[in-house]
């Protein structure tokens, strides 16, 4: 699985550690570098957690556009 | 995230997803290594090879499944929770009924030694020692658990 750029760039954008976005969702910090090390695919409950509060869509995280996640 | 009306178990809740999994995956293979550590041990008795006596070989191949089932859990982070609001009583706990134990066995040991005519098997300390040893390895585990479930950037 691909690295998810997209997920780092807007919690980056956010200026939120790999901890405050774990704690905001409810999981473990290894759990979000997991996923955005490309290691661990979250179910969806978890993308739209995630997606509502970084604020943005499942599409501008989440949706492959040729192989880029 | 909050799994209301997940119908999950409520000592699963305290886990998040991806340590849900790795808990599944882990188990699965532990319970088959212990299937196949007892087919050993049972096809090894038929050819009359008996590596220890009965019930320690049992004993010994449990402990073996769990520890590694443990160590498996630890190491992945999949242990501690990120929703784990009990930790500090359970530590306490943990540290009081380890507390007891130790004082059983010492007291189990201190009798035996004055009355050996009364000494069992040894199976009584076998059970008091392991449930110790069981008490230590929650109380580092949490912490190992904590520790690797944090790590990142």
């Amino acid at each position: 699985m691909p690295k998810n750029l997209r997920l780092k760039a807007a919690r980056a954008s956010k200026d939120m550690s790999q901890k405050d976005l774990a704690e905001s969702v409810g999981v473990t910090r290894q759990t979000i570098n997991a996923i955005e090390s490309g290691d661990y695919n979250p179910t969806i409950r978890l993308c739209m957690a995630i997606c509502r509060v970084l604020g943005r869509t499942l599409d501008d995280i989440f949706w492959e556009v040729g192989g880029d996640a | 995230m909050p799994s209301e009306g997940s119908g999950e178990r409520p000592e699963r809740e305290r886990l998040d997803e991806m340590q849900v999994r790795i808990r599944d995956r882990i188990g699965n293979q532990s319970l088959m290594i212990i299937f196949y550590a007892l087919l050993v041990n049972i096809g090894l008795e038929g050819f009359g090879f008996k590596w220890l006596p009965y019930p320690l070989n049992i004993f010994i191949i449990m402990l073996f499944s769990m520890g590694l089932y443990l160590a498996r859990t630890v190491w992945s982070g999949a242990y501690a929770g990120p929703r784990d609001r009990n930790w500090l009583r359970i530590s306490v706990a943990c540290a009081v009924i380890s507390a007891a134990i130790s004082a059983a066995i010492i007291y189990a040991h201190a009798r035996s030694a004055a009355h050996p005519e009364n000494s069992a098997d040894g199976g009584g300390i076998l059970v008091f020692v392991s449930s110790l040893a069981i008490m230590v390895t929650v109380l580092v585990a949490g912490i190992v658990s904590r520790w690797r479930s944090g790590k990142g950037e």
